[in-house]
């Protein structure tokens, strides 16, 4: 009966989570006239919902600039992230209240900052760039990126650098032989919080860019037009937007437990 | 190997807590010095000014006679063992205790010979490939010593390396510990809150509290002529037992019990100026001498409270009016419970304080 009960709730979990994910893809090899019939199971796939996305309107530039954004900007949110969280973890450095105000921005709700930001980047001509939305990907990862190896960093005993130190490494040669591959399964992680956010950002995506740095997430949008919805593209996209996030997923989880169990370095 | 000279170190943190004041102290070459104390009283902060990771606020600290203070801690070539043992989780032990020697630039073949000859050393041959986390905590404990001592360094510093073992095995390292120091002829300090270990490991003690040194000596010279009350309460298990007294003649002190007044006689002279002062008189629960009934005037009746068995001695709590006792006895010394038996103090056991200063009186 408990097990039962068990199996009961997992489908209705399982059914829950994919049943959205199953509908896209299944939209996405309907023909325009299947789409509208739901009851009809059995339907013959077609890839013109794909081919739509290649010649009718094409959209490999929105993915180019969602990969090209998304990366760069992960990238300089760790080049930032790493040392922060390590100079606060370890030198307490501003006395907290650096460390506050860091984790501060992702206190309020992201519109307050789009005007001032949007005045700031109309004066600064950097609507509608690439480095103008890395820039923003940049101040609000950075926040949390920091925020989350500064956890991570805490859980590495201090007496582990100075044993380093005293055998006779430097602080830098330190950080890269000891204090590295401690951190990297929480530094994965956090990239890979990162590079997801960064991917799916919709909101600012939208306010900042028109036609030259459209991402993923704002071009799925433009099939929700005025006169109709074009489900089939839209649905196809979807189906390919997705498809970096649940690769993301899936790599993460082997990282993910230990990422956030790893306070065992002390043995 | 180096000696170590420390000339009125402070560290104040910033926000002004004062962690040592004005601390002097030297570490002959080869010499095992231990730093004991209570926790917070200063004695870990001071290890890691020796060993270069914390700044010296003021003072100067010498290595063979240079000075050290704005060198960093690979410069210092000394050695520590932390009481979390520091392994480096990832690497397997041959790693660990190579670490040091990698740093160096070594060459693999002598880097080979001298971990497996430090490995033999401390019995650690059989786990060398294993991670840290396979090992129990007195053989991760070695290995954190394997390290430190694989280098050959100018000093040997241990941070409570045995704190976080059990009695068996805390008393089976310190043993090898002091082996080891006595091969290499290791300049060793050593910091503890375990009186037991200092007094068993070390040559000589710094008795540190609140920052400050209380008294630096041998073990005879803490344990026969404490300096001030706090060494004397801090050195021996059970405590030194203290009364309130008063100083009859310089050579002459009384306790008052109810009615009654006992006399003692002192070892010597106290200045002249204290005879009429209250003072504070200790001895040592194993130094009091039980009387069953009451032979002279030199013994005081206290009432039996407690008995705790140790097999061939047991303590005693006794109440000499509202004052609580402790009193190490033999097994065969009649001491049932509510019985009232005579303690005597013998000249020479008698330890005598100021009562506002806490120094001793007594030379």
């Amino acid at each position: 009966m408990r097990r039962a009960l068990f199996w009961f709730a997992v489908v209705i979990i399982l059914v829950g989570f994919l049943w959205p994910i199953v509908w896209v893809y299944v939209t996405s090899l309907k023909s325009v006239a299947d789409i509208f019939r739901p009851e009809k199971l059995v339907f013959s796939p077609t890839l013109y919902n794909y081919r739509y996305l290649v010649t009718v309107r094409p959209s490999i530039m929105e993915f180019r600039n969602a990969l090209i954004i998304t990366f760069a900007s992960t990238a300089l949110v760790m080049a930032v992230s790493l040392p922060a969280a390590y100079s606060f973890s370890r030198f307490n450095t501003g006395g907290g209240h650096l460390l506050f105000i860091t984790i501060s921005t992702r206190m309020f709700p992201g519109v307050v900052a789009a005007l001032p930001f949007f005045f700031l980047f109309r004066n600064m001509g950097l609507l509608d760039t690439h480095i103008g939305l890395v820039l923003l990907y940049l101040y609000f990862n950075m926040s949390f990126a920091t925020f989350l190896l500064y956890g991570f960093f805490r859980e590495i005993p201090e007496e582990l650098e100075h044993s380093a130190m005293v055998d006779g490494y430097s602080r830098l040669a330190t950080f890269r032989k000891v204090i590295f591959p401690l951190i990297r399964p929480g530094a994965a992680v956090t990239t890979i919080f990162c590079l997801i956010w960064a991917w799916n950002e919709f909101f600012f995506a939208f306010l900042f860019t028109r036609r030259v740095a459209r991402t993923v997430s704002v071009g799925l949008a433009v099939f929700w037009g005025s006169v109709e919805i074009q489900w089939g593209p839209m649905a196809a996209m979807m189906s390919l937007a997705i498809l970096p996030t649940l690769a993301a997923a899936w790599f993460m989880q082997r990282f993910i437990i230990r990422g956030l169990t790893f306070g065992a370095v002390k043995g | 190997m180096s000696r170590v000279d420390a000339k009125n170190i402070w560290k104040i943190y910033a926000g002004g807590v004062l962690a040592v004041k004005e601390v002097s102290f030297h570490c002959e070459d080869g010499e095992f010095l231990a730093i004991l104390g209570p926790s917070g009283c200063g004695k870990s902060s001071t290890l890691r000014m020796i060993a270069g990771l914390e700044d010296i606020t003021k003072g100067e600290l010498l290595f063979d006679g240079k000075l050290v203070n704005k060198l960093s801690p690979r410069e210092r070539n000394i050695a520590l063992a932390f009481e979390t043992y520091a392994l480096y989780a990832p690497l397997t032990i041959y790693e660990n205790i190579a670490f040091p020697l990698e740093a160096g630039g070594m060459k693999r073949k002598q880097i080979d010979e001298k971990v497996k000859q430090i490995a033999d050393m401390l019995d650690l041959t059989d786990v060398l490939n294993r991670k840290p986390s396979h090992l129990s905590g007195g053989q991760q404990q070695r290995v954190s010593l394997a390290r430190a001592l694989i280098r050959e360094p100018n000093v040997f510093l241990l941070d409570e390396p045995l704190s976080h073992m059990d009695q068996r095995v805390r008393v089976l390292l310190r043993a090898r510990i002091r082996r080891i120091h006595d091969e290499l002829k290791a300049t060793t300090i050593y910091v503890t809150h375990d009186q037991e270990e200092a007094v068993s490991l070390a040559d000589r003690i710094i008795v540190m509290h609140l920052g400050e040194i209380q008294q630096t000596g041998t073990v005879d010279e803490l344990w026969n002529h404490p300096k001030n009350i706090f060494v004397a309460g801090f050195l021996g298990e059970p405590a030194m037992n203290f009364l309130e007294t008063k100083i009859e003649k310089p050579t002459q002190i009384s306790l008052t019990t109810g009615e009654k007044k006992a006399t003692f006689e002192l070892r010597g002279k106290v200045d002249e100026k204290y005879v009429g002062c209250e003072a504070i008189l200790g001895i040592r629960p194993e130094r009091i001498v039980v009387l069953a009934d009451k032979r002279d005037e030199q013994s005081a009746p206290s009432l039996v409270e407690v008995v705790e068995p140790l097999g061939e001695t047991k303590i005693v709590t006794v109440k000499l009016d509202d004052v609580e006792l402790k009193v190490v006895s033999l097994r065969e010394v009649d001491t049932a419970v509510g019985k009232t038996i005579y303690l005597k103090f013998k000249p020479e056991d008698i330890h005598l304080f100021d009562k506002q200063t806490e120094k001793a009186l007594l030379a």
